[in-house]
């Protein structure tokens, strides 16, 4: 499932709701809610909570459990600008660095410390 | 909400720290400095290898007001990635605020890539989110700096300046230690 499948699935289950309605229920806020309906990437806990009121697994999104996804990368934080919601063409590129980085900066540690 | 006496902890630290670092408590305190006291790596984006030039120019040009940059751990060491593409100030709060995490000692959080291959960030704690950015802030100036600025009459913007710091980011830390109201009060007790 792309980010934008479910940005369609939120829209459809959502009806004729308002989007503040069902911000409400889903309990993120309603400008949240519009980002990802309009296929931005949500964090791990918006998506858990979007999928519950869906009526989804998460891992159709995630391609793993959600327990899964909590392990996968242990130690990253990663700093947004305005909103944990980004695009998916920064999300996916985001993603490579971050991976790319990982790789070169373990490269670099021994077990003594630093090489 | 931040714990009691945090605050007064954090002003300690900014003076501590300056001291380690054989400065002043009203010298600026650039955090690329502070990293390398810390030992923690910091590379720019362009400083990674194995990234396509399509990615980098999109995180450096049209995704660049997206994000602001990360931080790995791996066996207790650290490597900060700053976004390079925003302004130098902006670059030297981000970077502060995520050593003020490390000195913090707070756990990183967890993120993970989908197989649609995209991040997904997990919730953050925000009690480490509101501790790390008044360190973060407190580190870059302290309240004898805002005190200091105001006796030699530095304008609020000479003074960002000089601490490599936004106006808003200034202007945050006066509002917050309350110096103003401070030192208006002590000009009424000496009429």
């Amino acid at each position: 499932m792309t980010p934008k499948n479910l940005g369609q699935m939120i829209q459809r289950k959502r009806g004729s709701m308002g989007v503040r309605a069902a911000a409400g229920e889903i309990g993120i806020s309603a400008a949240t809610l519009s980002r990802i309906e309009n296929g931005r990437v949500p964090d791990l806990d918006t998506l858990k909570k979007v999928c519950a009121w869906v009526g989804i697994d998460p891992a159709s999104y995630l391609g793993m459990s959600s327990e899964q996804a909590e392990s996968a990368l242990p130690s990253v934080q990663v700093i947004f600008k305005k909103d944990r919601a980004v695009s998916p063409k920064t999300s996916r590129a985001l993603a490579k660095l971050i991976q790319a980085a990982y790789q070169q900066f373990a490269a670099t540690i021994t077990p003594d410390g630093h090489g | 909400m931040l714990k009691r006496g945090f605050k007064s902890q954090c002003e300690r630290r900014a003076v501590e720290l300056r001291r380690q670092m054989h400065r002043v408590p009203v010298d600026p305190l650039p955090a690329t400095d502070v990293a390398r006291h810390f030992e923690i790596t910091i590379l720019s984006p362009s400083e990674i290898e194995g990234i396509s030039d399509e990615d980098l120019n999109h995180l450096l040009r049209e995704g660049s007001n997206e994000w602001s940059g990360f931080t790995l751990g791996i066996s207790g060491h650290h490597l900060v990635v700053v976004n390079t593409a925003q302004s130098e100030r902006r670059q030297n709060s981000v970077l502060m605020h995520e050593l003020a995490h490390i000195i913090l000692g707070h756990q990183l959080c967890a993120g993970t890539i989908s197989s649609g291959g995209h991040f997904v960030p997990a919730n953050y704690d925000q009690d480490q989110e509101d501790e790390a950015a008044w360190l973060g802030a407190t580190l870059l100036v302290p309240r004898p700096a805002l005190l200091w600025m105001r006796r030699v009459r530095m304008t609020n913007d000479q003074a960002a300046t000089h601490f490599g710091v936004s106006p808003d980011l200034l202007s945050w830390r006066i509002r917050m230690t309350g110096i103003d109201y401070q030192l208006a009060a002590a000009t009424t007790r000496h009429r």
